[in-house]
């Protein structure tokens, strides 16, 4: 179910925020459903870093995200979890580099 | 009357007053109830009980009990009475640590019963954690701190964190028009220069 990075690839919509789906998981699940017909329709599939995926599972039983069925999306097939960034592609690590000097910036303001 | 703690030097009005916040505090549907009528102005108890969805004969005498403690005034000079919310915002001092009630707070907890993630913070962490979340939620309704920040800081499961703030931030939302002591809320980024990112 993993794959690489392809930004040109319209089929695939990256999702990096955990709150995405939070939000559409909570109030009885109707925005997850639509988010469900959406996917569908368009032919697309949410990818998810493995940190989503992980705090996604990880909330409480009785909580809204943890009764989002994640996994049931997953086998599916509209959602996927991603293979870790390969850190010796001189890409990613330039990147993860430039992310890293921002956040640094911006915590010393 | 608009005021419960305004009135300095009454002891006697400042303690009946910290009990009602009390009660409010501890009854999900009257603290519904309150904050129902503060944003509505005047209402009868059909009104109540019809946009509430109560039997009539508990919105009676759930109004009647917010009339005693002093929450509600009832206008009784009209053929149908009518019932109006007094504001109230209430500040506790324990030790130096302070926090200051005002009714965004009270419909925070009023909307637990239905948001399951607020019933579930209050349950596992405390009414006390209720109104943390919110000093939170207040920042983060207006863009002015991440969620990671925010969830970090209250030590709560990042996804359910994430769904308390995003719960939280709708009754900031609704409440900012309607709540008279609304910027007497804490806001967690003003205070933690540790917490603005």
């Amino acid at each position: 179910m993993n794959e690489g990075f392809e930004p040109s690839d319209e089929s695939v919509a990256w999702v990096a925020d955990t709150g995405f789906f939070v939000a559409c998981g909570r109030q009885d699940n109707d925005k997850f459903a639509a988010l469900e017909q959406f996917a569908h329709r368009n032919d697309i599939t949410f990818v998810i870093p493995e940190r989503v995926y992980e705090e996604l599972g990880g909330a409480p039983d009785r909580s809204a995200p943890g009764q989002t069925p994640t996994n049931a999306a997953i086998d599916a097939g509209w959602v996927r979890v991603a293979d870790e960034p390969d850190y010796t592609n001189p890409t990613v690590s330039a990147v993860m580099d430039n992310v890293r000097e921002f956040i640094e910036s911006k915590e010393n303001t | 009357m608009n005021c419960m703690s305004k009135t300095a030097g009454d002891p006697e009005r400042a303690v009946n007053g910290f009990m009602s916040v009390a009660r409010l505090l501890e009854e999900p549907r009257l603290a519904r109830l309150y904050s129902h009528v503060l944003r509505e102005g005047e209402v009868t108890i059909d009104e109540i009980a019809d946009e509430l969805d109560l039997p009539r004969t508990t919105a009676y005498s759930d109004a009647a009990e917010l009339v005693d403690l002093g929450v509600f005034d009832r206008d009784e000079t009209k053929k149908t009475h009518t019932y109006s919310a007094v504001s109230v915002v209430l500040s506790a001092n324990l030790d130096g640590d302070e926090y200051t009630v005002t009714p965004t707070l009270i419909q925070a907890f009023g909307r637990s019963p239905r948001d399951q993630d607020l019933d579930l913070l209050i349950e596992k962490h405390g009414l006390g954690k209720l109104a943390a979340a919110l000093t939170y939620a207040v920042p983060y309704a207006n863009g002015g701190m991440s969620e990671r920040v925010a969830t970090r800081e209250l030590d709560l499961q990042h996804a359910f964190g994430v769904a308390v703030l995003q719960a939280l931030r709708e009754v900031v939302l609704e409440m900012k028009p309607i709540d008279p002591y609304f910027e007497e809320i804490r806001n967690a980024r003003e205070e933690s220069p540790a917490g603005s990112e």
